[in-house]
């Protein structure tokens, strides 16, 4: 349901209640009178990076998302740490900022991060000549581009299409954004936020020129509360074209769907590019155990945001385009197909006119539209998230009148304080002895895994075979990273995310969610959502191996299981 | 390699029409790839979930149903027919062709079936229950079993329920590999003394509940691993079945086959027919990819190669093709018009297979092969999850093709 477009009467008819999150916090910043410094609307990649600058520099934070953390575009991407390369010949500035946050996340978000370079190949149809322009521009914004001969290219990644007649090698590398969000969300809270998810803004509170706060819908109990905070800040990503709206203020964004496709295994170590102007279906990205193709490129209307529908025509066009970046593709098993909605902002909108050229837009709508304590941050992308984040709590601090400068930039986030175990046991007896579901974790956790406890063997025990996530890991998602749903789940753990797409996994979390939560019918219509969640992506490309695999989950889960007389249809048909 | 028969495919539809036809005397070969629907098992057998009363006049609202080919008047024959072939396998069912039953499944939902294995609790109808407690026992760190779905399922009928947990020093081998705990390996441990002293430890739980229920864990590593359990509890105990593999499927798969080959019969397994020459509208011979210089020939040939799950058919963004014999397959759409939304719902790729005419005989090009017959899931036209007829339409139509094929031998 689109709970954004929901509007809520201002008046007598709200539920005023305390909101208590729960919260890990350890330095909790004052809130004064019962005012918040800042609330920030979005549990995507900008909205949990401001929320813990805000919460670095000392603010008292609140994080509100209508659904889980990284649901939107920040999700639904390549998972791509630019190197900046793609954009060096039409918009230096982004390329320049694209290294710039290269080059800081690879060390602050070390355990997000896979090194993995990148090749930009020029195919027998390209034109040779554009690489000239291109390592100039590269050498221009700073990005370290090397033209490297087409043998050396099939060496380095064996994937890539043999036919190619030139390649340059730049500092891309994949990016994990559910880690990278979860991390950020975890350091927020650790520094004193406090965060809500599923509660969804369904009106400001506003007094004269001036925002004072949200009131916000809990999604499990349909309560209202209202929350003040001095600043409110819009992080909705394409949704805060409404959000702002709602608030009486246009910032005139454009809903640009992208898809992409996921394959069963990883083709390609290198992320490969094609080296030419920015087109469809041009990047192969390795990510785990999967790697990806995309994304097409399609306006569409605001009554389709929420929709992410891939069409066939785009899988044909990913499918045919992929191929030419690694032919292997066209005979590899294909997962899913997913969408996401980037937020384009019109130049012609934005009266002062200055953000729109770097891409990342921040709005003081104080100075532009006369509205005070109210913050958009939007455009940029996944991977200038931090950068985002921190002109955001800039503006943020000057509204408040504080100097606290920004640390973001050298801070590292939880789970890449310090070197990994496995970084320190790699080749050594001791790395070969752990745990499957310990190696798993420590991939996805980075020195955090050592809050995640393997000393019972049940805990060792794996939920998700194919992504090797283990009972322990699973607990500690649900205790420490405020999983409440199994597709929570998924995107903290990876679990479901393999080749089965996920079967068996979805009844052994559910029975550990229920557990912990008491509610064992709860957690039975959460399996429903969770197999639907994963039948939405597999039913574009369901066909071969895929629509095996299908039948198998329809015969288990409704055959077998019997799970549609259990979770009723209506319920179905709203979660769908 | 002459045969009376040659069948291809290994799981249910191939091992009932086999043990039919070998216990008439008949030279009959299975060709196996491995694979089979049969290893994930519920222990329960569907037919119609509408009611047994309503299989009579199915031809009528669903004349390209496969049991729109099978005579309504047979169904109790076949249905005493398969329970004989289960109990000589050691594996006696309970059930009628006159009513369905309850099964109970691993989420706690009460779904009719029309056969199940004796060792699986069973009601008789919503309310209808010959127990009054029960104690549900799970084992500790087994993440297939959840005794809160299941007595979620067993509050609905009235039965009180408690859960217990218990450990066995034995399954902490198991453990010492994080996948390990699975039903199949449990059943393979529960045999001789571990097998005793996790009966003991179950009877030191049980206080005045009328009913054990314990996971389907048993029958692998002995034969006669729950009845002993019983004796030992001194309380009647049944299962529940698990999810993953299920041991009870694995153990039906193993001695169906066993049952196979001391009728004589001859069960080719890991292999894969690649070939086949065909004259006119029979088939000649076939070959196999690991008998690359021999060629299979018989009289009579059964596919039984099941549906997308077993790879009978298969598909591509184009269009879904029968990958042996190139036969016609039922029906042809847009790809999008395979799928529904919600995969809970009924699901148009289900109905999908060969095409036949009414004695199940597949065709090419619209020609019917005559000494050929498909019999399983590979069939089209049957939503073996939404109407719940998968085991009822594998099991009918491989008895009727075995008799079929019996009465002309004897013409």
């Amino acid at each position: 349901m689109p709970l954004l477009l929901v509007v809520v009467a201002v008046g007598g008819i709200f539920l005023v209640t305390e909101v208590l999150p729960w919260t890990l916090s350890r330095q909790t910043a004052v809130k004064r009178n019962g005012k918040y410094d800042v609330i920030i609307i979005g549990g995507g990649a900008t909205g949990a990076g401001t929320a813990r600058d805000c919460a670095l520099r000392g603010l008292s934070v609140l994080l509100v998302e209508r659904k889980d953390f990284a649901t939107g575009a920040t999700g639904r991407n390549h998972g791509l740490l630019h190197s900046g390369a793609r954009y060096a010949v039409t918009d230096r500035e982004s390329a320049a900022e694209c290294i710039g946050e290269n080059r800081i996340l690879r060390t602050i978000a070390r355990h997000c991060v896979e090194p993995t370079d990148g090749l930009f190949i020029s195919l027998p149809e390209d034109d040779l000549g554009y690489q000239t322009t291109f390592v100039e521009a590269c050498h221009r914004a700073g990005i370290l581009a090397e033209a490297i001969s087409p043998e050396e290219a099939r060496r380095l990644e064996p994937s890539v299409n043999p036919a190619l007649v030139g390649a340059v090698r730049v500092p891309d590398a994949a990016i994990d954004p559910f880690r990278l969000v979860s991390a950020n969300v975890l350091d927020a809270r650790l520094h004193g936020a406090e965060v809500l998810t599923y509660h969804e803004v369904v009106d400001f509170i506003r007094t004269g020129n001036c925002i004072e706060g949200v009131v916000l819908r809990d999604a499990s109990s349909g309560e209202l509360k209202r929350v003040e905070a001095k600043v409110t800040v819009n992080a909705g990503g394409i949704w805060g074209h409404l959000l702002a709206r709602k608030a009486g203020v246009e910032v005139g964004m454009i809903p640009a769907k992208g898809s992409l496709l996921v394959f069963g295994h990883r083709v390609n170590q290198m992320v490969i590019n094609r080296c030419r102007k920015p087109a469809d279906a041009d990047i192969l990205v390795p990510g785990d155990t999967i790697c990806l193709i995309g994304t097409t490129s399609d306006r569409i209307p605001f009554e389709d945001i929420d929709k992410n529908e891939v069409l066939s025509t785009e899988v044909d066009v990913l499918l045919r385009e992929g191929a030419k970046l690694a032919p292997s593709l066209a005979t590899t098993r294909i997962l899913r197909a997913y969408s996401g909605v980037r937020p384009l902002v019109a130049a012609d909108d934005d009266p002062t006119g200055r953000s729109v050229s770097r891409g990342i837009v921040c709005l003081d709508h104080a100075e532009r539209d006369g509205l005070e304590g109210f913050v958009t941050i939007t455009g940029g992308k996944l991977m200038t998230y931090r950068l985002m984040a921190e002109m955001a709590t800039d503006l943020i601090c000057r509204k408040l009148g504080r100097t606290a400068f920004c640390t973001t930039a050298t801070t590292p986030l939880p789970g890449s304080k310090s070197e990994s175990k496995r970084e320190s046991r790699r080749g050594r007896r001791e790395f070969i002895s752990m745990r499957a579901g310990e190696k798993g974790a420590e991939g996805r956790h980075g020195d955090r895994v050592e809050k995640i406890s393997f000393d019972k063997p049940t805990d060792a025990a794996l939920v998700c075979e194919c992504e090797q996530v283990s009972v322990a890991e699973i607990k500690y998602a649900i205790e420490s990273l405020d999983a409440t749903t199994l597709v929570d789940l998924k995107r903290r753990t990876r679990l479901g995310m393999g080749t089965c797409q996920g079967h068996i996994c979805a009844v052994r979390a559910a029975g550990l969610l229920g557990r912990a939560s008491g509610d064992s019918e709860g957690a039975l219509s959460d399996v429903a959502s969770f197999v639907n969640e994963r039948w939405r992506g597999v039913c574009p490309i369901a066909w071969g191996d895929s629509l095996v695999e299908a039948q198998f989950t329809q015969w288990f889960y409704e055959g077998v299981c019997g799970l549609g007389e259990i979770v009723d249809k209506k319920d179905r048909e709203e979660m769908i | 390699m002459r045969y009376d028969t040659i069948i291809i495919g290994g799981g249910l539809a191939g091992l009932v029409s086999g043990i039919e036809l070998a216990r008439s005397g008949s030279r009959v070969a299975i060709i196996s790839s491995g694979k089979s629907a049969l290893h994930f098992c519920s222990g329960s057998f569907e037919f119609w979930s509408e009611g047994m009363a309503a299989v009579g006049s199915i031809a009528e609202h669903n004349p390209d149903h496969p049991y729109s080919k099978i005579d309504p008047k047979k169904i109790a024959r076949y249905t005493e027919q398969t329970k004989d072939i289960f109990a000589r396998a050691g594996m006696p069912l309970v059930g009628s062709a006159e009513a369905n039953h309850l099964r109970l499944t691993p989420l706690g939902a009460l779904k009719p079936a029309w056969l199940t294995m004796d060792e699986y609790v069973t009601f008789e109808a919503v309310g209808v229950s010959e127990y009054r407690s029960v104690v549900i026992v799970a084992i500790e760190g087994y993440l297939d079993f959840y005794p809160e779905f299941i007595a979620k399922g067993l509050e609905q009928m009235g039965l009180e329920c408690h859960i217990r947990e218990i450990s066995l020093a034995e399954f902490n081998r198991l453990r010492q590999s994080a996948t390990e705990m699975r039903a199949v390996n449990l059943s393979r441990t529960l045999k001789g003394s571990p097998l005793r002293e996790f009966a003991q430890r179950v009877k030191a739980l049980v206080e005045d509940e009328d009913l054990v229920l314990l996971p389907a864990i048993f029958g692998l590593g002995e034969e006669r691993g729950l009845q002993i359990v019983e004796e030992i509890v001194g309380r009647k105990v049944k299962v529940a079945a698990t999810v993953s593999a299920s041991a009870s499927g694995v153990r039906m798969q193993k001695r169906l086959t066993d049952a196979f080959q001391s009728l004589g019969g001859v069960f080719i397994g890991g292999d894969r027919v690649v070939g086949c020459t065909i004259d006119e509208s029979r088939i000649v011979s076939l070959n196999t990819a690991n008998h690359e210089e021999e060629e299979f020939v018989a009289e009579n040939y059964i596919l039984a190669t099941g549906s997308f799950f077993g790879r009978g058919i298969v598909a591509t963004p184009e269009e879904v093709y029968e990958p042996i014999l190139g036969l016609d397959v039922v029906p042809q759409m847009a790809r999008k018009e395979w799928y529904a939304d919600d995969i809970l719902d009924a699901q148009p790729f289900q109905k999908f297979g060969v095409a036949t005419d009414s004695e199940l005989h597949p065709m090419i090009d619209g020609r019917v092969v005559e000494n050929l017959y498909a019999v399983g899931s590979i069939l089209s036209g049957a939503d073996a999850v939404k109407e719940g007829c998968g085991a009822g339409v594998v099991i009918a139509t491989a008895l009727m093709v075995a008799e079929n094929i019996l009465a002309y031998k004897h013409k």
